[in-house]
């Protein structure tokens, strides 16, 4: 099928060769070629910067050391997979509660994206000292996979044919059996959508508490290694650490792919990022008072689900603040103008460094999703890897890019936009390759040539996919940069944490967290609305 | 009047009106015709004029805004529940991660009754897709899983029959054949049968009464009994009489056109 089917971007021909795992000659190719080129570089180019460690000089590594290395790749692997099923069980829960009780999916939606938008680096310090270490580390891995599962089951449970499920209601079924032989069903590929990204989601969350300070992890080492100026080990983990996340992926996409064989492509691969809540379409009037009711219950669940955490779970005040603490910390105190400068002071910084990455990764993703699609050969040998890649983690990019590149606004940028660049690159490949083979036929018949189909019909087709990839990327950018600058350049809201930290400050770190949180919200909402007029004009089928 | 031992699909008064963000639309006004049990009645008329839509409700999906339906002297909602019910729609429905199969035995399953492997495997070789039991949907042409959906309709042996242009997306050839299975079966186990059709010759081929339509708001333009005896087989195609007959029908359905129109 190679020869024929370069110009075909349908669904079938996409089915055919993602059904397996990374396979298939180019590919393989291409990864030794890869693994070559990297040696060669460690050795010859870099070999006096201290900055790249040649593979062969990893696997040593990792023979001397295996013990030390496998001690701590475990309590990593352990914490990760705690977290996953416990946020996961969380979030289908919810799902399932939204989808039978309609009226709670707003406040259950909104609480979702606030942990979402939560940045689990400025929650690891203070949940380090209201729980067990251990606890709490499995808590910010929870908190990391909640949002995108709860919205691959609710879109999945949402997702039965209405015609399979009029259908059964004509033979007389039971909303149970309507359930169950239809809806659950149906939700799966969905739902593995969504579990697949939370995999790495999950090790991120892990590594995040394991920075802090833990006695084992794959986070311990290598902020050690880091700090000893160790190239190889820094390396060593790096690579574990991106085994772990993509093995994750890879595992969960194939049992995924072994339970739901009738699964199409675009479900398998961006169910969890299509839906985003309820989207309704409707008059100006009717949309501007729905949006200041969002706003409305998103302020109500953050605050509320606040400062009801605090009172509920009676923990000690030096270390939890609520929102009338944090108020009073900011505002009413004689040193309010000098806290205000420790949390907002780095407020630009931070949203520079986010949009910077955010702009990068996305336009990289646009860029090398229409190379794919215009070179077959490219995307054939290069989109397994690109998959694999999609989840490494933040704990392998920082301090790789730190060693390269320096800690300068570009290694910022560059270990910010890598969050963005590989999701959005493979939501658009798959969604350009979705394009109706009628339209492109069409095109083709009229004698269009390869540009004027992809801007005609690929790109319009591919939109809401890269809409929706922005939506979920924005929250991931301000994380990714208050962790960057927290770990490396201790600038922004990431210094804001590390004072707070050191003068055992828990109202800035307090403050920290719920500012980020309502600017995550906030970029996250406006996307939403761009996303919304986007579909209002190009996939009008997409709003109910 | 609902307890006749010989009534069939029964409408009384029956509308439906649809309302569509503050506008609202009329798909059905006033229809009222009475069927006897175990006939087969064909609805024709333009699109839009809310054929689906009276399938629908006589299928307990949709209520009536006005009106009451019977079918066999039952209620829509009671002959459901007691899955007396069959049904084609326009889209096959079928659900992609079952086998042909499986898919057929779901009816099965759904009204509570164990599926016997070999009354499938017969449906399944009468629709034509023998050595398909065990594919799924998505390895299935588009005709290929419209038969599903009939065999589905079958299994269960439904007192009410319900076929919304189950045969729209087959050739000719397989169309004829499906409809002369459709007979023999419907003759052997007396099933009040109700077929949506856009095709006059369909019409006016398989069923007794042929009830035409007005475009939208659908009201009954025309109840024409057919004029030929039973069985019939593929020579009636050949007969004047036969397209004498299919005349009449069209330019009952011209006429309901041109009204509305003017
Ligand atoms: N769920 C619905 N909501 C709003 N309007 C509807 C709905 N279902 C049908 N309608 C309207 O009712 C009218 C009749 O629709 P219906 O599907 O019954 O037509 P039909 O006769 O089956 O047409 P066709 O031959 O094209 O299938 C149409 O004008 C349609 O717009
Ligand atoms: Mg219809």
């Amino acid at each position: 099928m190679h020869a024929d089917d370069a110009a075909l971007p349908t669904a079938a021909r996409g089915a055919a060769r993602f059904g397996g795992l990374p396979g298939g000659a180019e590919t393989a190719l291409l990864l030794v070629a890869l693994v070559l080129a990297w040696e060669a570089l460690a050795r010859m180019v870099l070999a006096n910067a201290f900055a790249l460690a040649a593979p062969s000089q990893i696997a040593l590594q990792l023979a001397e050391s295996w013990d030390l290395y496998a001690r701590n790749l475990g309590a990593t692997l352990w914490t990760a997979v705690q977290g996953f099923v416990i946020g996961n069980l969380i979030a289908i829960l919810a799902a399932a509660l939204i989808v039978t009780i309609p009226a709670l999916e707003r406040p259950v939606f909104s609480a979702a994206l606030a942990i979402y938008a939560l940045p689990i680096i400025a929650l690891a310090p203070i949940l380090m000292v209201l729980l067990d270490r251990d606890a709490a580390m499995v808590a910010l891995s929870a908190l990391a996979v909640i949002f995108t599962t709860l919205v691959a089951a609710a879109l999945g449970l949402r997702s039965a044919d209405p015609a399979a499920l009029d259908m059964v209601h004509v033979l007389g079924g039971s909303t149970w059996q309507k359930l169950v032989r239809v809806r659950v069903p149906a939700a799966l590929p969905s739902l593995f959508a969504g579990l697949r990204i939370a995999a790495p989601a999950a090790v991120l969350g892990a590594t995040v508490g394991e920075f802090m300070g833990a006695e084992r992890g794959l986070g311990v080492l290598i902020t050690n290694a880091l700090a000893d100026l160790e190239t190889t080990r820094v390396w060593t983990v790096a690579a574990l650490a991106t085994a772990l996340s993509t093995g994750g992926y890879l595992l969960i996409g194939w049992v995924g792919r072994r339970l739901t064989p009738w699964a199409g492509e675009m479900e398998i691969v961006q169910a969890a990022e299509r839906g985003g809540g309820a989207r309704r379409s409707g008059g100006q009037g009717q949309r501007l008072a729905r949006l200041a009711g969002t706003i409305g219950v998103n302020l109500l669940v953050v605050f509320g689900g606040w400062a009801l955490f605090i009172h509920l779970a009676g923990l000690n005040a030096f270390f939890a603040k609520g929102p009338v603490d944090v108020w009073q910390f900011l505002f009413a105190v004689p040193d309010a103008a000098s806290n205000r400068q420790s949390v907002f002071g780095g407020l630009p910084t931070t949203i520079g460094n986010a949009l910077l990455g955010f702009l990068a990764g996305m336009t990289g993703g646009v860029l090398v999703a229409i190379l794919f699609v215009l070179r077959p050969s490219v995307e054939r040998a290069a989109m397994p890897v690109a998959i694999a890649l999609r989840s490494i983690p933040i704990l392998a990019t920082t301090p790789l890019v730190i060693l390269l590149f320096g800690r300068t606004l570009a290694a910022t940028t560059m270990i910010v936009a890598i969050l963005s660049f590989f999701p959005t690159l493979i939501n658009l490949v798959v969604a350009m390759r979705l394009t109706r083979r009628s339209i492109t036929d069409l095109l083709r018949v009229l004698n269009a040539d390869r540009w004027t189909i992809l801007w005609r019909a690929e790109l319009p087709t591919a939109l809401p996919a890269l809409m929706a990839s922005a939506r979920i990327a924005v929250p991931t950018s301000i994380l990714g940069a208050v962790i960057v600058e927290w770990l490396i350049t201790g600038v922004g809201m990431g210094n804001a944490i590390l004072s707070g930290v050191y003068h055992a400050e828990y109202a800035i770190l307090w403050s920290v967290a719920v500012v980020l949180t309502l600017l995550s919200m906030a970029a996250y909402g406006l996307i939403s609305l761009a996303e919304r007029a986007v579909l209002r004009r190009f996939a009008p089928e997409h709003l109910q | 009047m609902a307890a006749q031992p010989d009534a069939g699909i029964l409408l009384d008064g029956v509308s439906k009106t649809f309302g569509l963000r503050g506008a609202s639309v009329t798909a059905l006004e006033k229809i009222s015709f009475a069927t006897r049990r175990g006939s087969f009645t064909a609805v024709i008329g333009p699109s839009g004029c809310g054929k689906s839509t009276m399938l629908r409700m006589l299928a307990d999906l949709e209520a009536p805004t006005a009106g009451r339906l019977f079918a066999n002297g039952r209620t829509p909602s009671d002959l459901r529940r007691d899955g007396k019910l069959g049904i084609v729609f326009q889209e096959p429905a079928l659900l992609p991660w079952l086998t042909v199969r499986a898919n057929i035995d779901l009816a099965l399953r759904v009204t509570g009754t164990r599926p016997d492997g070999a009354d499938t495997d017969a449906l399944i070789d009468l629709v034509g897709l023998d050595g398909f039991q065990d594919a799924r949907p998505a390895e299935l042409s588009g005709g290929m899983r419209q038969r599903v959906a009939v065999a589905r309709a079958l299994v269960t042996a439904p007192e009410v029959l319900l076929l919304d242009e189950p045969f729209g997306a087959l050739d000719e050839l397989t169309r004829r054949r499906l409809n002369h299975e459709l007979l023999r079966i419907w003759a052997a186990q007396a099933t009040t049968t109700m077929l949506v059709t856009h095709s006059i010759e369909e019409a006016a081929f398989l069923s007794d009464t042929v009830i035409v339509m007005s475009p939208r708001p659908g009201r009954i333009l025309a109840e024409v009994e057919v004029p030929f005896g039973r069985p019939r087989d593929a020579g009636l195609l050949r007969e004047a009489a036969f397209h004498r007959f299919a005349d009449t029908l069209s330019e009952i359905l011209a006429a309901g056109e041109a009204d509305a129109r003017g």
